[in-house]
């Protein structure tokens, strides 16, 4: 149920995000299959409070 | 294997996949859809309002994405993006030798390598001028000699379908390799050997009964300790066509395969959707 909720979670990040929204105004009845980057900061933000740092030098 | 959890509401439904996913890209991908659904295949695929989330190959992904979005901004367009796990320290997973052994058993090796190709998954197909990486090289930069690992290949699958999602806008000379640090040219070379020759074996029943009988079984794993104890590092670097260069590190203390998913899960399940498209955040 964990593995579920997570999935259902990720999704309601990815509706927040502006590639998020191009997804969702583009299927309407199709179907994509989206890869976890296009979630951008959400996810980001989730994973260094889980423990998984992200170091950026540029 | 498909194995269908059931239904959350009367109109969105739950399926678990075994690391389909190139052909679950070919039957759905912006396919018309009866039904919203929600695929997961091992950690993988979620789908919510006809979307799908590949969600494995995390620190691969969201890390390249976020070094070339920030040297794009500086410098131009990318075109070489190379990564290396530095450190890894963990235990091996029972179920994730089954998934292995159960995708050969299932698909032909044919199937397998064409899903396991760098831009098999991508919507665009290869950047026009991108120039393959070599499987072993040396670079100073990532720690010396580097050669394969065994997500090398996954990894790299989804990163470019990444950039054929986002329309090629990382430059039609972008390319991407995953590596890990082995030091040594002897290392790295034999890594590259072993590998292709474990895969090999692998495709005869009698070496996969016994890689069955002797290798973790699924449910088996690390314990606490060994989960605790563990450690990941990988480092990322890309170069741009200015001669700009950057890279991005991705670090945790602690057992990235098994720990790490635990808390993911844990940090994503404070929130709780009704159904009916309303949502629960119990903050993170």
């Amino acid at each position: 149920m964990m593995v579920v909720e997570s999935g259902l979670t990720l999704a309601h990040d990815l509706e927040k995000t502006e590639i998020g929204k191009l997804f969702f105004n583009k299927v309407q009845n199709q179907t994509v299959l989206l890869t976890p980057s296009l979630m951008g900061e959400s996810l980001r933000e989730r994973l260094e409070k889980g423990g998984l740092h992200f170091s950026l030098d540029v | 294997m498909w194995i269908s959890l059931g239904r959350l509401h009367g109109n969105c439904k739950y399926v678990l996949a075994n690391r389909r996913i190139r052909q679950l890209i070919l039957k759905y991908h912006e396919k018309p859809a009866l039904a919203p659904s929600i695929i997961i295949p091992s950690c993988g695929l979620v789908h919510l309002r006809n979307i799908k989330l590949i969600q494995d190959s995390i620190p691969s992904d969201l890390g390249t994405n976020f070094l070339i979005s920030a040297l794009q901004k500086k410098y131009g367009t990318v075109n070489m993006v190379r990564s290396s796990v530095m450190e890894v320290k963990g235990e091996l997973s029972g179920g994730s030798v089954s998934t292995a052994l159960n995708l050969i058993e299932i698909f032909s090796a044919k199937e397998l390598l064409a899903a396991y190709k760098a831009f098999a998954l991508s919507p665009t197909g290869r950047p026009q001028n991108g120039v393959p990486q070599p499987p072993v090289v040396y670079d100073e930069r990532l720690g010396g000699w580097l050669g394969p690992w065994l997500m090398s290949e996954t990894n790299a699958a989804v990163v470019c379908r990444t950039y054929g999602l986002l329309g090629g806008i990382w430059g039609d000379k972008f390319s991407y390799r995953e590596y890990l640090t082995w030091g040594s040219w002897l290392y790295s070379r034999g890594a590259q050997i072993g590998l292709g020759s474990m895969s090999a074996l692998l495709m005869f029943p009698p070496i996969r009964w016994l890689a069955r009988k002797f290798a973790p079984g699924s449910g088996e794993g690390p314990d606490e300790e060994a989960m605790k104890n563990g450690k990941f590092t990988m480092k990322i670097v890309a170069d741009t066509d200015t001669g700009g260069t950057g890279s991005i590190t991705i670090f945790s203390n602690c057992d990235a395969a098994y720990l790490l998913t635990g808390i993911k899960s844990i940090r994503f399940s404070n929130c709780s959707y009704d159904g009916r498209g309303k949502w629960f955040d119990f903050g993170s």
